[in-house]
């Protein structure tokens, strides 16, 4: 017995320092989700004949316009998620309860739909405008014009009401961890009720703010649907025409790659935001006690904070279910084209969904080994190389995948012409291309959800199972893989909804004549045809509805983590 | 001023909970003299936090009053909102805003006044409190030693009538804690600051007040200085609950009646004539002297103090009397007889 010990102590000395498997699992995903990054910057690179026209014509406008919306969706979101997380902490009043949850509604409704559903609802002919007249006992359209939705100020409005939950949940868990004992040290000092938010919460709360801006704005530069709805020409916009009518790549790429610097900028605040958060973090959790509020003031504040979601998610899903439902009354069922485009919505989302958390899974897993047996640098940065695509602006993506994904496609074909095989596109002609795109998009859940789940996790388990003679497989297949079970189902729950949501690489890496139900939307609402969009865009918002259930039941307690996703 | 700094009277605090209300303060009263430390002493859980929450106007009374330099502050009908009650508390976890330096931490609570005038009370309070070198230092580049001790700076830099300290020691290490708790009412006396603050342990009780309210269930059931609550407690609960000794029957001592007896360690001497009986079951170290735990003939355990040489052998039959003038003595239902207090 003791040689035998003996024995295998020595043969497993030289392998603890090896790299493993796992480890070089991780390492290739990482350098898969850098391939884009560097493909964009070498694209842009090669230069264009149209760079010129790109510079004068194109960019200053596009750069211009994505300014002022990033700024007014920003201000707009900072304002309704700060002030409405402040109201439902702070003060009692009837119907409070329901808001704190209800205030995350608008969560479920993706950019482009609530453009889309307003778009309908507020036309000169549409239901909105109609009972107005019908009110004032006007006939004709032309006698009354309300301001057009279309343009850069609707845009933004738009979007303010449907992104400022990420600053709602970042803020009102702030709030709720930190404040308590703060404000009461702040009353005893001799601060009034009033001047309570902007002598102590309001400073408290802006690392909490940063993060959740710095959100809103990554949607906000994400967005493709609503911006070209709404007719504002915006940096993603660009991209994509510059793209699809004009087919110049290294253009779109120059494009992407000054979206790219306004993204690093974002990062850079949203890290500093969380720098600042953890210093906080000494203080005993402990819940606000809200101010009761009367009459008057309690109706204002529920007045207040019904807005948001009157404006952001029940307004728009009203109107589509109403529409939907008029559709299904009235007509011969669903059209082919419906129903393929959800069968195939579900089919790329499902994969999408088993690959993100597959590689999701071998990131955290890499990164768990490597910490057991000392500073885990490889694996510490693979995971945060992994993590990147969550700040890519889907457009940005796509574009530096479309580089590589041609070149593995020029080489396999010359590998089949060889072969003497049919030469044809193996991954950019089939879903490959889309499940690579959603993968990278979506890592950053999965691994950074795992990842969360598996530090739940004793090493002390591990390290018994390993005393108990499993190898790390053997750990991770009963061990861990049980205990994980939550994490697992949260984050391919989480990826699969984000999946059928997702638009903008949707729509430039799509095969031919392949589309999801976003992307079908989208194809409708351009050509102004608003015929069954409004059941494609109700089935997407319930699904939607799926993880703001579970945000809403966590009790909003992991904050910036669940809005980053 | 007459009167005293703080008095309460008959208050009682509790929450609606379906179909009734949970009293967590029943008909509770004190009353602390303008200058003095008082200190409620209790289990974590039997109300004590609350009380100061009352106090600093946080909690509504449903009953009662609570007046401040003789001005009622909360009744039934009445609570003035905090910020006016010219209070300051320490908070348990010191509650430092995050984002402010040290100063900007102690000068929060002097809005109204001019610039010059908070810049040299700043100044002042920190050099009081010994940390002028760290004013531009923030909450999470201080060691929790100097947190308490800017939180203690913030507390009585707007000269509060009364200063509340919720379980001012409880984030310390052994060590910090006693040398802070000496520094603290060096402070306060200098000060001249009234002072009430609740605490779990005893030796910060004793360390720090002048007078201390033993708690209960949301009562007090015993308001007097630590020597009194020693030697004279007029509670079983007080008796049990503060410092080492045991509850037993007077029949077991040997003593005429059916109460039972408070016995304290230093109150019983062995004594080869002496007429009480009793086994000795261990023997521990104490320092300046052991401490015998013994076992009386009715099977009650009692402990002795014993500073002889030479220790008798575990499981020998002692023979000890009673050096105390006067027992404590309760009739009341004999719920913790026999029980001896294992804390230090």
């Amino acid at each position: 017995m003791t040689h035998s010990t003996a024995y295998r102590l020595r043969m497993d000395a030289p392998r603890r320092h090896r790299r493993d498997g796992w480890q070089a699992a991780a390492i290739v995903i990482a350098a898969l989700a850098l391939l884009p990054l560097l493909a964009v910057v070498w694209t842009a690179l090669q230069g264009s004949d149209v760079w010129r026209h790109v510079l004068i014509n194109v960019l200053p406008q596009a750069a211009w316009n994505t300014a002022w919306l990033l700024l007014g969706v920003g201000a707009l979101s900072i304002a309704i998620g700060t002030g409405s997380a402040w109201l439902v902490t702070a003060y009692d009043f009837p119907g409070r309860n329901i808001m704190t949850w209800a205030l995350l509604l608008p969560l479920a409704v993706p950019t482009y739909i609530v453009a889309y559903a307003y778009l309908d609802l507020l036309h000169p002919l549409g239901p909105l405008q109609s009972a107005i007249r019908t009110l004032l006992g006007m006939h004709s359209p032309r006698d009354l014009r309300l301001p057009d939705i279309r343009g850069l100020f609707g845009c933004t409005v738009l979007l303010g009401f449907v992104l400022y939950p990420y600053v709602y949940i970042t803020t009102r868990a702030m709030f709720m961890t930190q404040a308590a004992g703060l404000l009461e040290a702040a009353r005893c000092l001799g601060v009034r009720q009033r001047s309570l938010f902007h002598r102590v919460a309001l400073p408290l709360a802006r690392p909490a703010i940063a993060v959740g801006t710095a959100l809103v704005l990554l949607e906000t530069l994400n967005d493709i649907g609503a911006s070209e709805f709404l007719g504002v020409q915006t940096l993603t916009v660009s991209v994509y025409t510059t793209w699809i009518t004009r087919s110049d790549l290294p253009g779109a790429a120059q494009i992407a790659l000054t979206m790219l610097l306004l993204v690093l900028a974002l990062i850079a605040v949203e890290r500093h935001g969380r720098r600042r958060q953890r210093y906080a973090s000494t203080l005993r959790p402990r819940p606000i006690q809200a101010q009761p509020l009367r009459g008057a003031s309690a109706w204002f504040a529920l007045a207040l904070t019904a807005l948001p979601v009157l404006i952001g998610f029940l307004m728009p899903t009203l109107f589509l279910a109403s529409e939907a439902w008029q559709r299904v009354a009235h007509g011969a069922g669903f059209s082919e084209q419906l129903r393929a485009s959800a069968w195939n919505t579900i089919r790329v989302a499902a994969l999408a969904t088993l690959a993100t958390v597959t590689a999701g899974l071998v990131l955290a897993w890499a990164l768990r080994l490597a910490q057991a047996r000392g500073p885990a640098r490889w694996a510490g940065a693979a995971l945060r190389i992994g993590s990147l695509g969550y700040a890519l602006p889907g457009t940005v993506l796509a574009i530096g995948l479309l580089g590589p994904l041609a070149w593995f496609d020029d080489g396999a074909n010359w590998l089949l012409h060889w072969l003497g095989v049919e030469p044809r596109m193996v991954l950019m002609g089939s879903l490959s291309a889309l499940v690579i795109a959603y993968t990278l998009r979506f890592l950053t859940i999965s691994a950074g959800g795992i990842d969360a789940g598996l530090s739940r996790i004793s090493t002390s388990l591990d390290q018994a199972a390993r005393g108990l003679g499993a190898p790390p497989s053997t750990m991770l297949r009963r061990i861990h893989l049980p205990l994980l079970r939550p994490a697992l189902a949260a984050a391919a729950l989480l990826v699969f909804v984000d999946t059928m949501k997702e638009l903008p690489a949707t729509l430039l890496l799509r095969p031919m004549n392949f589309e999801t139900l976003a992307t079908w939307l989208y194809a409708d609402a351009a050509r102004g045809a608003y015929e069954e969009g409004a059941v494609a865009a109700l089935l997407i918002v319930l699904v939607g509805l799926l993880p703001v259930v579970l945000l809403a039941r966590a009790g909003l307690k992991y904050g910036p983590q669940a809005a980053s996703t | 001023m007459s009167g005293p700094m703080l008095q309460l009277d008959q208050i009682q605090v509790g929450y609606a909970v379906d179909g009734g209300v949970r009293t967590v303060l029943d008909a509770l009263s004190l009353s602390l003299p303008a200058g003095d430390i008082g200190c409620l002493l209790g289990a974590s859980g039997c109300g004590k936090t609350t009380v100061l929450r009352a106090i600093a106007g946080f909690e509504q009374v449903r009953a009662g009053q609570i007046a401040l330099a003789g001005q009622i502050v909360s009744s039934a009908q009445t609570c003035v909102a905090p910020e006016l009650r010219g209070i300051s508390m320490m908070f348990q976890d010191y509650a430092l805003f995050p984002h402010l330096d040290a100063a900007s931490n102690v000068g929060f609570g002097l809005a109204r006044q001019s610039r010059a005038a908070r810049k040299m009370r700043i100044d002042e309070m920190l050099t009081l409190v010994g940390l002028a070198d760290r004013a531009g230092a923030y909450p999470h580049e201080l060691s929790g030693g100097q947190q308490q001790r800017v939180a203690l700076a913030r507390a009585l830099a707007p000269r509060p009538q009364l200063l509340l300290l919720d379980e001012p020691f409880s984030n310390l290490d052994i060590d910090t804690r006693e040398h802070l708790a000496n520094e603290l009412r060096t402070i306060l006396r200098q000060t001249a600051t009234t002072t009430l603050l609740v605490t779990h342990d005893q030796t910060e009780a004793f360390a720090m007040a002048d007078t201390i309210g033993v708690m209960d269930q949301g009562r007090i059931l015993q308001w007097a200085d630590a020597r009194t609550l020693y030697r004279a407690p007029t509670d079983r609960y007080v008796a049990d609950f503060v410092g080492r000794g045991a509850i037993v029957s007077a029949t077991a001592l040997g003593l005429p009646g059916h109460h039972d007896v408070l016995l304290r360690p230093d109150q019983l001497l062995p004594d080869v004539a002496g007429p009480i009986h009793a086994d000795l079951i261990a023997v521990r170290f104490h320092g300046p002297h052991h401490l015998l735990r013994l076992r009386l003939i009715s099977g009650e355990m009692v402990e002795a103090d014993f500073s002889g040489a030479v220790i008798p052998e575990i499981g020998t039959r002692l023979r000890l009397r009673l050096i105390a003038p006067a027992l404590i003595t309760f009739s009341d239902s004999p719920a913790t007889d026999g029980l001896i207090k294992e804390t230090e």
